[in-house]
């Protein structure tokens, strides 16, 4: 039977525990019991990369951490519409793509992908974004002394690459992304398409309630702005997403999830700031800016 | 034959150490053996940039998509001007907006960063300012880069130099000194020129030679100025400088200085509405469209900023 589908892929790219895993889990339980915007065509030939998380959430435990230096693929063909799109979804740990910010180089493997990616999916977890106070923002009451000597001699002064704040580690990434993409940014880009996804949503406290580019612009605002000069508007969207719900401990069944089922939990939050139950949003939504270009 | 080199990736002994060995031989990192990379590593691809302050091989990179703007930091030794450039990285990486421009990006994040954290905690120290700049006998200073989008969605790039105090106080006493190379570079290529005042010398026991040197320096910038403009900056404008001494310098500075607008700035100040104001009088000018200017392979001159200005 020819395949008439239109192939997309779409590279998931964020440092390590920023929820990767766990949405491509909660997805593939979605896409599997149907009701969303996206919907599965025929079953996935290799299903493997989401069977061991899909274990762990239906027992009401958090899924186990990606292996180190692992990368896997699964094609998902999908339904969007009357379009016939596959998808192809990779798992792999997140530390490999933070280690060669470090390292300043962006490894083969990692270019080809770049390159040939339709979309490129961003991950951000505003949570465990470092941070850090400064006496401009917050003022100390103390003296400040000036820093004596050279950096060699007070060691713990000195900052090397791997210690750039969050916001500077994620400009710093996209900067060398889209250099080995060579992506011309003389202009606003329009490719590739960028999805952004502001996860755990349920850890928010108060800011929950405002749409996901205002609450990126509050808490991470030089990296709004970086996304704001070089993509076209066109180009990207800004959305939030709970995978999960509620946080799962790895030890301890949550009883809800055992009951209903994975499928029952987790939710989007689309760029006006409304929630939705259907998990497929931040992947119909890029679907649809792919769409409109063509 | 046994040479020595250095394990980290993104080290270049042309542009000096990064880590600010000024003999590059003598830093940890490197070691004594063959440069054998795998074959895995040749296959990645380095960038071109390293994060750190530019040298010359860096902003070839930078021109290469248009003529970046320099703004030459100008000032004596513990003049604020370090810390100055450090307020400006945090306000943005704050939230502050420049009107009319969108931050696009920097290729010297690593240095902005290490100058961020002497002012941030917790921390394992406790907050500092920025250490002295090295009085190095450089040609180039290191060139801290930020890019913007304009209106005209253009990118437009800019460099601000970060130049030991004592470079400057050289310059002045003599145009030709052999260790004010890198005054003279700056004298030379800036756009425009930021000129600090040390109000905390000003106001305290060393008032005298501190109005001299300012005098000093000021005439000496005026005959190399060509037009170009002037914005100065009173820093640690919470020390409280006598009327008198004030008013000197002040009739001074708008001798050799004309027209220059005078900003008072201190990190002390809650709304930091000098800091403000400067970062809005360099960044926040018109649009300019960026001309693109392409470096060509063959050429050969060494300082890219020197071919720029002709054009």
């Amino acid at each position: 039977m020819p395949n008439d589908a239109d192939r997309k892929s779409v590279l998931i790219l964020g440092g390590p525990n920023t929820g990767k895993s766990h949405y491509a889990f909660q997805l593939f339980g979605r896409l599997r019991v149907g009701g969303c915007n996206l919907e599965l065509r025929r079953t996935p030939d290799n299903i493997s990369l989401f069977e061991a998380g899909l274990q762990r959430l239906n027992q009401g435990l958090a899924a186990t951490h990606t292996s180190m230096d692992t990368y896997l693929e699964c094609t998902l063909p999908l339904r969007l519409g009357d379009r016939k799109v596959d998808v192809c979804w990779p798992d792999y740990d997140g530390e490999q793509l933070f280690r060669q910010v470090t390292q300043r180089r962006i490894t083969q493997s990692w270019k080809d992908r770049l390159r040939s990616a339709d979309a490129w999916m961003l991950f951000i977890r505003l949570a465990i974004t470092q941070r850090l106070k400064d006496v401009l923002a917050d003022p100390l009451e103390a003296e400040i002394p000036t820093a004596k000597g050279t950096p060699k001699e007070d060691g713990g002064l000195f900052h090397r690459a791997d210690e750039l704040s969050g916001q500077a580690k994620l400009i710093e990434l996209l900067q060398m992304l889209l250099h080995v993409r060579r992506v011309d940014i003389s202009r606003p880009t329009l490719a590739p398409m960028l999805g952004v996804v502001i996860s755990c949503w349920d850890e928010l406290g108060a800011d929950k309630v405002m749409a996901p580019e205002d609450l990126l612009s509050k808490q991470a605002p030089l990296i709004c702005q970086f996304l704001q000069a070089n993509w076209d508007p066109k180009s990207r969207h800004i959305m939030g997403l709970s995978s999960t719900e509620k946080p799962l401990s790895k030890e301890t069944p949550d009883e809800g999830y055992k009951a209903k089922g994975p499928e029952c939990f987790g939710f989007a939050i689309d760029r006006n700031g409304m929630e939705t139950r259907d998990l497929t949003l931040p992947i119909s939504m890029l679907l649809d800016l792919a769409a409109d270009e063509c | 034959m046994s040479e020595l080199y250095c394990n980290q990736a993104d080290c270049d002994k042309r542009t000096g150490c990064i880590f600010g060995e000024p003999n590059p031989d003598d830093c940890e990192y490197r070691k004594s053996g063959e440069d054998t990379p795998t074959a895995d590593a040749l296959a990645d691809t380095p960038m071109p940039w390293h994060g750190s302050a530019f040298g010359l091989t860096e902003l070839q990179f930078v021109a290469a998509r248009g003529r970046p703007r320099l703004i030459g930091i100008v000032g004596e030794h513990n003049a604020g001007k370090t810390t100055f450039l450090t307020s400006v990285y945090l306000m943005l990486f704050h939230g502050t907006r420049m009107p009319g421009k969108t931050f696009a990006g920097s290729f010297t994040l690593r240095a902005w960063e290490e100058l961020a954290n002497n002012l941030r905690y917790p921390n394992d120290t406790e907050p500092m300012f920025p250490r002295h700049t090295p009085d190095t006998v450089d040609r180039v200073p290191g060139l801290l880069h930020l890019a913007f989008r304009n209106q005209l969605k253009r990118i437009e790039d800019y460099l601000f130099t970060d130049a030991p105090g004592e470079w400057f106080t050289y310059w002045a006493k003599n145009r030709n000194a052999d260790n004010a190379k890198g005054a003279r570079w700056i004298a030379n290529n800036a756009d425009m020129f930021l000129f600090f005042i040390d109000s905390e010398e000003l106001a305290g026991v060393n008032c005298g030679t501190t109005r001299n040197s300012l005098t000093n320096l000021a005439q000496r910038l005026s005959d190399e100025r060509n037009g170009r403009d002037v914005v100065v900056l009173w820093s640690k404008a919470d020390q409280d400088v006598d009327a008198g001494i004030r008013e000197q310098v002040t009739s001074r500075l708008d001798r050799y200085l004309p027209g220059a607008k005078h900003v008072c700035v201190s990190v002390k100040d809650p709304e930091r509405k000098g800091i403000h104001t400067v970062a809005e009088t360099v960044l926040g000018q018109s649009d300019r469209r960026g001309r693109s200017l392409v470096l060509s392979s063959r050429t050969t001159a060494t300082d890219p900023f020197l071919r720029f200005r002709a054009g």
